[in-house]
């Protein structure tokens, strides 16, 4: 059977359940029967989306494919404990999310963290007059550069829950699952992380 | 909640698509009316489209390689390993967990019994073989005279005031009743300088 998947476009993708693709919870099943092939699809499936979402939460990509390599040799270990009440999304985001926020204690402790991390890999990140020109930004977007380093200028909780939303485009449901606090706390942390983003760059966005 | 605050957070589900068609309406009738309103909703659209609209990061053309290397790794461990109830333990995880404890055990008391230095002569407890008397609470600066007891060693006493002589003489065993036999008045005392 010739099984045609789309190609993952770093955001999470709904899983549809019709005769030709099967979901998540299907191949984590297969997988727990031994099925490896099974395995390889969901690698497929998740890898560019996890590694964006935990990209985007540590702030160096080198970290973030360890962090998305340890998130599927636990999915690998542990493919018996998962249970087909949660989606599997849910699971799978709950164990990268949990090993990014161990990466940030961890490297907190070691107080490695230097403005270069914030930037893109070779290139050391310059805190310049530049970012207050009007014509970083385009057609009602700003550029990425600036919004990453302010998305690594929040505060972990508020980080982590304004990429699962609005750059993972999860559900406020699942994210109330994935990081474990009720819904009305994710919206709270939400809009205030998008607050806060909104009082970095309003000057930014002004100029235009 | 002040009412500018209840309007951000209406503003929010807006810009989220969670109001109903009603409210929809109301919040659209006020961004007309109000452009600090509407200035403010442009901009946390704005901040949300940029979010939405991140470019998306690939794995490196290495990825998968790594990670089938890493669960065959796994997989032979796992063969190699030992039970231990659920925990499957690597052979060698075990063997050097034990060469780590016996060097411990090994080492610890013979540091302790060999390495008498200013501050690491151990308090006087139950288990501590060596008894210091007479110990008192000191500035850095002060010396302090502590007289110490080694009930099975017999240590020369030197002709010089703090001095540790590094020759311990240890009791002939052919002679061992006897130096057990010694009276506490007869055996030597080492003086110790700090």
């Amino acid at each position: 059977m010739v099984e045609d998947f789309e190609k993952t476009s770093g955001k999470s993708q709904p899983t549809r359940s019709n005769d030709k693709r099967p979901s998540d919870e299907d191949l984590i099943e297969r997988f727990q029967n031994g099925d490896l092939y099974a395995f390889d699809l969901i690698v497929k499936r998740y890898k560019e989306q996890l590694l964006n979402f935990v990209y985007r939460f540590v702030g160096n990509q080198e970290e973030a494919e360890d962090i998305i390599q340890e998130t599927f040799l636990r999915v690998y270990r542990k493919r018996k404990a998962y249970k087909r009440i949660a989606k599997f999304s849910t699971w799978i985001y709950t164990i990268a999310g949990n090993l990014s926020r161990t990466e940030l204690r961890r490297r907190k402790r070691r107080k490695l963290f230097s403005v270069s991390e914030m930037g893109f890999e070779d290139r050391d990140y310059e805190i310049s007059d530049d970012v207050y020109n009007p014509e970083t930004q385009v057609d009602g977007v700003i550029q990425e550069e600036i919004i990453h380093r302010e998305i690594n200028n929040l505060s972990p909780k508020f980080r982590e829950v304004i990429i699962l939303r609005d750059v993972q485009e999860l559900s406020y449901e699942e994210i109330s699952k994935i990081i474990k606090v009720p819904i009305g706390t994710v919206k709270s942390r939400v809009n205030r992380g998008r607050l806060k983003l909104q009082s970095q760059l309003k000057d930014l966005m002004k100029k235009k | 909640m002040t009412n500018w605050e209840k309007f951000e957070h209406e503003i929010f589900d807006y810009v989220d698509g969670l109001l109903s068609p009603e409210a929809k309406r109301e919040i659209e009738r006020r961004l007309e009316q109000q452009p600090e309103a509407q200035e403010f909703y442009t901009q946390i659209r704005t901040v949300k489209n940029t979010l939405r609209c991140l470019p998306a990061i690939k794995t490196s053309s290495n990825f998968d390689t790594v990670l089938r290397t890493r669960i065959q790794m796994e997989k032979s461990w796992s063969r190699r390993g030992l039970w231990t109830g659920n925990v499957r333990v690597p052979a060698f995880a075990i063997v050097g967990g034990a060469a780590a404890v016996m060097a411990i055990l090994l080492w610890g008391p013979f540091n302790t019994r060999n390495n008498i230095t200013a501050g690491s002569l151990p308090l006087s407890t139950n288990e501590s073989p060596y008894q210091v008397e007479n110990t008192q609470q000191l500035a850095p600066t002060q010396s302090l005279t502590q007289t110490v007891k080694y009930p099975m060693d017999v240590v020369p006493v030197s002709g010089r005031r703090g001095a540790i002589d590094s020759r311990v003489q240890r009791p002939n065993l052919s002679n061992r009743t006897d130096s057990l036999r010694a009276t506490s008045a007869e055996r030597s005392i080492m003086t110790v300088e700090f």
